[in-house]
């Protein structure tokens, strides 16, 4: 038998890569292997998998959950679509029993301790005789646009405030929760101010979580690249990337002020698989997400969400920790699944709710 | 997750008239892999192919009963990429031309960012891919990664079957090259 050429070999190995080849090339072609050691060394290497994708559909699913958040801030996946798979779920209250317990399962691998501290105090850096400022009141969200394009949600009880001239100078100051989509622009950072943290934007969309009465503060990264700088840690820089999500807490202690740093954590972010929902920016879907937290926590969220006011007259019960994800439900439906869980007494009174 | 040709149609229609979000994301997960490789092959930018994909798959869902007479899903998914992921590109590097070499270093196991694992070997031959002119390289791509016929590259980057047996032997003649290098090193 004859050796063909170089490039009618090329020729051949391509159409069996493509799926094109005849049953005679492929003959042809393994003749051709057993004459050329070479050339089977080619092929086999060529034909093996050429690399080993760790967790390629871990990929898909984490950016699918990226991609929900996107299309749920366009206005796509409606409450109402979302209202209705909820409604279904509640009426048979164990099966949504039975979704919280696989649910912790499947975030066991994700999840990450949270410490908690104390509060943190913003400090204005904008001048306020020049600057617009919007306000979101308990139990509503916000959507703006900013003069440069950029898209912000806001949470509830949350305030954002920027200068007027804002596309020759992008800086924001943010109380509260955000969720940022930031326009491309090199020649002007994008810089948002917390009180202990100065975040520069150098990709586009994320999540910071910076309310006063709570003791941790959190940037969380969906896409992109977000360069975090301290206040109080002078040159100290942390780039987050894609899914990190970054943790300031403050270390001050009442009677010692000496020693007044924040201490900082850097982990990833909480992804509930069975719900393709990332916990930290489940708020733009519509969604709560609690992994192991205290009543305490989850009273103070339900606060913000549903603007009732939680009065605990029972102490211990604040300590009990929940798990779960909760779609658009109402108050009551909330508290409802949280008795299955770990019983509690509760009496509702009009905008108040009182556990004991 | 794989579909085949019948499941995607399935799929297709509960989207575009059931507005079926499971059916949608049983779509995006299946197509989300290749979309990415080949939108990141063009750009060498994870974050910004992200982007990219993300937004052609939107448009999946926002096209509504359009979405039903598609065809050929897949390839309809591939040639939004290549159009979107080229139109990222700064304007100079717009035309097919040669791209720099890579440092070998973003294909090895030391890289934490990197989201696959290589033998020296393999890491050699994604250099060399990586090196090859970007038209070759996607072309070579196409057809051995992501599995496509002659016909689908055709359509998808709009070139002829001769322009593709020119690239795929260039590619394939680089690569014997790299493997005869790194079997028979000079000393």
């Amino acid at each position: 038998m004859k050796r063909i050429t170089e490039n009618q070999f090329y020729d051949l190995l391509s159409l069996k890569l493509s799926g094109d080849a005849t049953p005679e090339q492929l003959n042809l072609l393994q003749d051709q292997l057993q004459l050329n050691p070479e050339w089977q060394f080619l092929y086999d290497q060529i034909l093996q998998q050429p690399f080993s994708v760790k967790d390629e559909n871990k990929f898909a699913e984490l950016a699918y959950a990226v991609h929900t958040t996107k299309m749920h801030l366009k206005g796509h996946l409606t409450e109402n679509a979302l209202k209705s798979k909820e409604e279904k779920l509640i009426k048979n209250s164990s099966s949504k029993v039975i979704q919280i317990l696989k649910y912790v399962s499947a975030v066991a691998a994700c999840l990450l301790t949270i410490f908690l501290f104390k509060t943190v105090f913003l400090r204005s850096k904008i001048n306020t005789s020049n600057s617009n400022e919007v306000t979101t009141k308990k139990g509503s969200k916000s959507n703006l646009k900013l003069p440069d394009g950029t898209q912000v949600w806001l949470n509830s009880d949350s305030k954002l405030v920027y200068a007027s001239d804002f596309s020759n100078n992008r800086e924001v100051e943010l109380i509260g929760e955000a969720f940022f989509d930031v326009t491309h622009d090199e020649r002007h950072p994008f810089i948002i101010h917390t009180g202990k943290a100065n975040i520069k934007v150098l990709g586009t969309a994320f999540n910071v979580r910076n309310y006063p009465s709570e003791k941790k503060q959190q940037t969380t990264l969906m896409r992109g690249k977000i360069e975090v700088s301290f206040t109080d840690r002078i040159g100290d820089k942390i780039i987050l990337k894609p899914l990190e999500k970054l943790i300031i807490q403050n270390n001050t202690d009442k009677s010692n002020t000496s020693s007044n740093q924040s201490t900082v954590e850097l982990t990833k972010v909480i992804y509930a698989s069975s719900d393709s929902t990332i916990a930290e920016t489940s708020w733009v879907n519509d969604k709560m997400v609690f992994i192991n937290e205290a009543l305490e926590n989850i009273a103070a969220e339900l606060e913000r969400h549903f603007a009732v006011k939680v009065i605990f007259k029972n102490q211990e019960v604040k300590r009990y920790r929940y798990t779960g994800v909760f779609g658009n439900v109402t108050l009551e439906n909330v508290l409802m699944i949280i008795q299955l869980s770990k019983k509690i007494n509760y009496k509702t009174e009009g905008n108040v709710i009182t556990i004991y | 997750m794989t579909l085949n040709i019948q499941e995607i149609l399935v799929l297709q229609n509960r989207v575009a008239y059931a507005r079926d979000e499971q059916a949608y994301k049983k779509l995006f997960l299946h197509f989300y892999p290749s979309l990415f490789r080949f939108s990141n092959s063009i750009l060498n930018n994870e974050s910004i192919a992200e982007e990219v994909v993300s937004d052609v798959m939107m448009r999946i869902w926002e096209m509504e009963i359009k979405l039903a007479y598609i065809d050929k899903l897949g390839l309809y998914l591939m040639t939004s990429i290549k159009n979107a992921s080229f139109n990222q590109l700064p304007k100079t590097e717009k035309k097919l031309v040669d791209i720099e070499v890579i440092d070998e270093n973003d294909f090895t196991n030391e890289n934490p960012e990197s989201r696959y694992i290589y033998t020296e070997l393999q890491s050699r031959t994604e250099k060399a891919i990586q090196n090859l002119p970007k038209q070759c390289q996607l072309i070579y791509r196409l057809i051995r990664e992501e599995g496509l016929s002659y016909k689908e590259v055709i359509a998808i980057l709009e070139i002829s079957q001769n322009t593709i047996e020119a690239q795929m032997r260039i590619a394939l003649k680089r690569l014997r090259q790299t493997l005869n290098a790194y079997l028979y090193p000079k000393k």
